[in-house]
């Protein structure tokens, strides 16, 4: 296999510079699932939130507001109160009197803030509101009962008066000097403004370019919510509080909820469970709910638990997507994009939850294109609304941009008479380090080769003879291509200011015991990413452990040292497990009796081999003694036989996917059909091409899914229409692809331990939106236009209409 | 407090997983919360509540059904099976269950027991032959993690007798 050079930020030593063999089997990745990755969930034994029984547990249900904008007259909750079964009733003016502080500035929130370059205007709020409601399905009060039934009977019977306001729907009507400002503390309604790109003037650029393209792109709002909505337990015991949470990022929580509730952090415990149902960055805030199920803990001294069901995971959000982006674009006759200025509005709604609320937005300004555009600049202006908050869905934020972007080449490419393959070639960046003007660095990469691997799998030429061919039939057949970069944030702090509060470095602590088993805890969350088994496969490898004797244990903030979410515990495991692995061979070589010098030992399936004269040593035995008898050690031992480590990459690495798309309309209703689906992508290295190729194909699934079938949509009132799973319609195995090709172009980076970077899955649905829609625009040969997404097939079917009925091609 | 009407119990016999059970319930219970709260059977999961995502499917009288939108009265006297018991537990999970690891059918595993039984029932009523027959029948299970093709993959494998090892 090829090793990479390590230059993370840990400290150098020999171990780190491995002259070892890495798992890179595939044959050996396949063959092992962990416990609670695979037999456990295949047998009905998962562990989720939903799953824990704690002996005399309530159930709370929220009520929340029927309407999108309003003023609180009067909440009357005699009738509740007096309901079967009920506990407690709990209102913003109670809540208000315990918990004082206003969110976000109770949260980490306004600490990021301070720092950031950027001006942050997020709106305060309470747990729950005391005079106000701000988008449809705002929690306004919470029912505890003794079981959920009698909860949401009773919530039912909470009366609340409301002053009904004219909701602000649209962004760019928020955003306009004479609209009504929403909240008190955020002027002209702007939660963030942010201005990227290039310092010097244009100059002539414009004026001289052969090309001049002004083009409006827009993404509706939609999103990536799991399977699993959210959920909540909290207790509250000997002044101590735990928490059990769906949350992605428990020690972020921890630390949240301490400084809400006016506790110190060691008194606190967050314990997200072995097994979430899926994540998507959707649950990585800190939902008010959260903060107010704790708090109730603290006055009952029972346990309380909230389950949301699915209206409210809805309705509540955090919704994703949904923004506007005006490009002005410059091209040369050469069909090189030589300059691009962008005004972006953001729609972001209303109470934000927390700063994840804007960081989408300011991802998808900032996240560099794989274009090399000497000339850039990015203006963002973030509306709030009355809907529901926006918050990170994976892909985190940029899929807008992408959307705009891809879509802009392809226009350009027919103006400029070149092939969509061809403009794409010509503006790949191609030397790397690339150094953004919009403040990113695109680094390791080949993003000429991904895609010219890609037009070979996907044989793309020859499609693209088939689809004109079948064109000449009558039929309504196109192919279409997208390209974007995934950012790979969670391994570096990039951005320094905005992850003021968010570190990103990853973490582990390995414990050794007597009789050699090994416990890893992390204090990440997996939400399906199959992490329990990387980490345990990691591990083992490096240390030289049987898989049997590793036992893994994440989410839990009492276990694990400080991290965040879905952070890159593979290297870390490997670093920990390395000099866990140091500390058993010299322990062993004193037992021996022989020179501690380790080329001269090999661990394998927890036993260590003195090579020179082949004697053996189980861990067992080395565990035993280092940890019962240490007596036995040199002078000045301690029986420690764990190691904690932290690591982080020196930069962020880069990671690329290309796109394509085979697609045939049927213009009588609209309907697409996606013939083939092409991806070929850069991970750096796979460490589980089984898992990854399934987190590849979800990410063409929720790409598809977010172009053609899930949107949140609100009517003139404000009300979420598209609040059950009929309505807000997730894609179904029907409605995949003919066909999924897959493939891989990889270039390690130098940033990670074994050049993996990002699982590259994460970014992959932002590219199909694009692909999907230039493929149906060659299937009319450019005579229909396509900037909205998503689009459903009424749309379709009326676009489609107006084209055959102009004689000449738009634009 | 008042013991209002609510609190009227309906006594509900039905087989679940082979084993003779009497529950008393209120007449709203969904069968899937007294699978899940009163049987302990927590292997079915409640994705949306709406008869949409079908991760809280089980077998009622060998067919397929949503327990969330099943009330228990309705269940009275009929033969309920379970992931739990299909699946043939974690000690020694069955042909299905092998399949759907080695294939990597599935990740978060929040909506795999739904999809476990009605690949159980497709393989039983010998639908599972071919991946098109799969796919249809596949369309009341929501899965967000996949793309539903290593699901596909893992069901048929089972029909077509393909080595698991």
């Amino acid at each position: 296999m090829t090793e990479c050079s390590v230059t993370g930020s840990f400290p150098k030593n020999s171990l780190l510079s491995a002259d070892r063999d890495v798992p890179d089997d595939p044959e050996s990745a396949e063959a092992f699932a962990y416990y609670s990755d695979g037999a456990a969930l295949v047998t009905g034994k998962g562990s989720y939130i939903g799953d824990i029984k704690l002996p005399r547990m309530l159930d709370a249900s929220f009520v929340r507001s029927p309407i999108a904008r309003g003023v609180i007259k009067r909440i009357n909750a005699e009738a509740a109160a007096a309901s079967v079964g009920v506990v407690r009733i709990g209102t913003g003016p109670q809540l208000v009197q315990a918990v004082p502080k206003a969110l976000p500035h109770a949260s980490m929130v306004l600490h990021a803030s301070e720092h950031a370059p950027e001006q942050f205007n997020l709106p305060a709020y309470h747990l729950l509101p005391i005079d106000s409601v701000h988008y449809e399905g705002e929690a306004v009060a919470v029912v505890v009962a003794d079981n959920r039934y009698r909860a949401e009977d009773a919530a039912e019977l909470v009366d609340v008066e409301y002053e009904e306001l004219r909701p602000v729907l649209d962004p760019e009507t928020s955003l306009s000097p004479d609209c009504e400002q929403l909240f008190e503390d955020v002027v002209g309604n702007l939660a963030l403004e942010g201005r990227f790109g290039s310092t010097e003037d244009a100059g002539s650029l414009f004026e001289e370019a052969a090309l001049v393209l002004r083009r409006r792109y827009r993404m509706n709002r939609s999103g990536n919510p799991p399977l699993e909505t959210v959920g909540v337990i909290a207790q509250y015991e000997n002044r101590r509080l735990t928490v059990w949470s769906t949350i992605q990022r428990p020690q972020i929580l921890r630390i949240a909820l301490a400084d809400i509730l006016g506790l110190p952090e060691s008194r606190v415990r967050v314990i997200a469970p072995q097994n979430i149902g899926g994540g998507f960055g959707w649950k990585s805030p800190m939902y008010r709910e959260t903060a107010v199920i704790a708090w109730l803990a603290t006055q009952l001294d029972r346990p309380v638990r909230w389950i949301e069901d699915r209206t409210e995971a809805l309705k509540k959000g955090v919704h994703a997507r949904d923004q506007i982006w005006e490009m002005v674009a410059a091209f040369d006759s050469d069909a090189r994009i030589l300059g691009l200025k962008s005004e972006v509005i953001a729609d972001v709604g209303s109470v934000l939850v927390d700063m994840y609320g804007l960081l989408p937005s300011r991802l998808s300004a900032t996240v560099p294109f794989p274009y090399d555009i000497p000339w850039i600049r990015t203006h963002l202006r973030c509306a709030i609304t009355n809907k529901a908050p926006m918050g990170v869905n994976r892909p985190a934020g940029r899929m807008p941009a992408v959307w705009a972007i891809e879509r802009l080449m392809d226009d350009a490419a027919r103006e400029l008479g070149v092939s969509p393959a061809q403009i794409r070639r010509i503006n790949f960046v191609k030397e790397f380090p690339y150094n953004s003007p919009l403040g990113g660095t695109l680094t390791d990469s080949n993003y000429v080769a991904t895609m010219d691997k890609l037009l070979s799998v996907f044989r793309y030429e020859e499609r693209q003879q088939e689809a004109e061919r079948l064109r000449t039939a009558g039929r309504k057949v196109g192919v279409g291509l997208a390209a974007c970069v995934e950012l790979c944030r969670p391994l570096c702090s990039f951005g320094g200011a905005l992850f003021y509060n968010q570190p990103q470095y990853a973490s582990v602590s390995l414990r050794m015991y007597p009789d050699g088993s090994v416990s890893i805890m992390s204090g990440d969350a997996p939400q399906g990413q199959m992490r329990h088994t990387t980490m345990a496969k990691v591990t083992a490898e490096e240390l030289g452990a049987d898989l049997e004797f590793i036992e893994v244990y994440t989410g839990d903030t009492l276990l694990s040292p400080i991290t965040n979410s879905n952070t890159d515990v593979t290297s870390v495991c490997a670093i920990a497990a390395r000099r866990l692995r140091s500390k058993v061979i010299a322990a062993a070589s004193h037992l021996m009796g022989v020179d501690a010098n380790e080329s001269n030992f090999v661990c394998a399936r927890g036993v260590v081999t003195h090579l020179p004269d082949g004697r053996k040593m189980s861990f067992r035995e080395v565990a035993w003694t280092t940890i019962m008898r240490p007596f036995l050690l040199p002078d000045g031992s301690t029986p420690d036989l764990a190691e904690t480590a932290y690591f982080e990459a020196a930069y962020a690495p880069t990671s690329f996917g290309a796109h394509a798309a085979m697609v045939e309309v049927d213009p009588d209703v609209g309907r697409i059909r996606i013939l083939s689906y092409g991806f070929v992508g850069d991970c750096g290295k796979q460490l589980n091409p089984r898992g990854l190729h399934a987190a590849v194909t979800a990410g063409i699934t929720t790409g598809i899914s977010n172009t053609t079938h899930e949107a949140y949509i609100y009517d003139a009132q404000g009300q979420l229409i598209t609040s059950n799973l009929k309505d807000y319609a997730m894609l179904t195995a029907t409605e995949m692809p003919q066909e999924i090709i897959i493939n891989h172009n990889d270039t390690p980076t130098a940033a990670t331990i074994y050049g993996h970077k990002r699982m590259a899955s994460e970014g992959v649905p932002a590219g199909v939106p694009p692909a999907i829609a230039n493929a149906i625009i060659d299937a009319f040969s450019g005579s229909v236009d396509l900037t909205v997404v998503p689009f459903f097939p009424g749309d379709l079917w009326a676009t489609t209409r107006d084209a055959s009925q102009t004689p000449v091609a738009k634009r | 407090m008042v013991n209002d009407n609510q609190s009227q119990l309906v006594i509900v016999n039905f087989r679940v997983n082979g084993i003779d059970r009497q529950v008393s319930v209120e007449p709203r219970y969904a069968l899937a919360d007294v699978l899940r709260d009163e049987l302990l059977l927590t292997g079915l999961h409640l994705g949306c509540e709406q008869g949409v995502c079908g991760t809280c499917m089980v077998l009622i009288n060998g067919e397929p059904a949503v327990s969330c939108l099943t009330l228990a009265v309705e269940a009275d006297g009929s033969d309920i099976q379970t992931i739990e018991h299909l699946s043939g537990g974690t000690s020694m999970p069955g042909k299905l269950e092998q399949s759907f690891i080695k294939h990597g059918a599935f990740q978060c595993g929040f909506c795999t027991p739904g999809f476990l039984v009605m690949g159980h029932h497709l393989l039983d009523k010998g639908l599972a032959k071919d991946r098109d027959t799969v796919r249809d029948n596949l369309s009341g299970n929501v899965c967000r993690c996949t793309g539903y093709e290593a699901i596909i993959d893992a069901i048929v494998a089972v029909a077509v007798g393909e080595d698991l090892k």
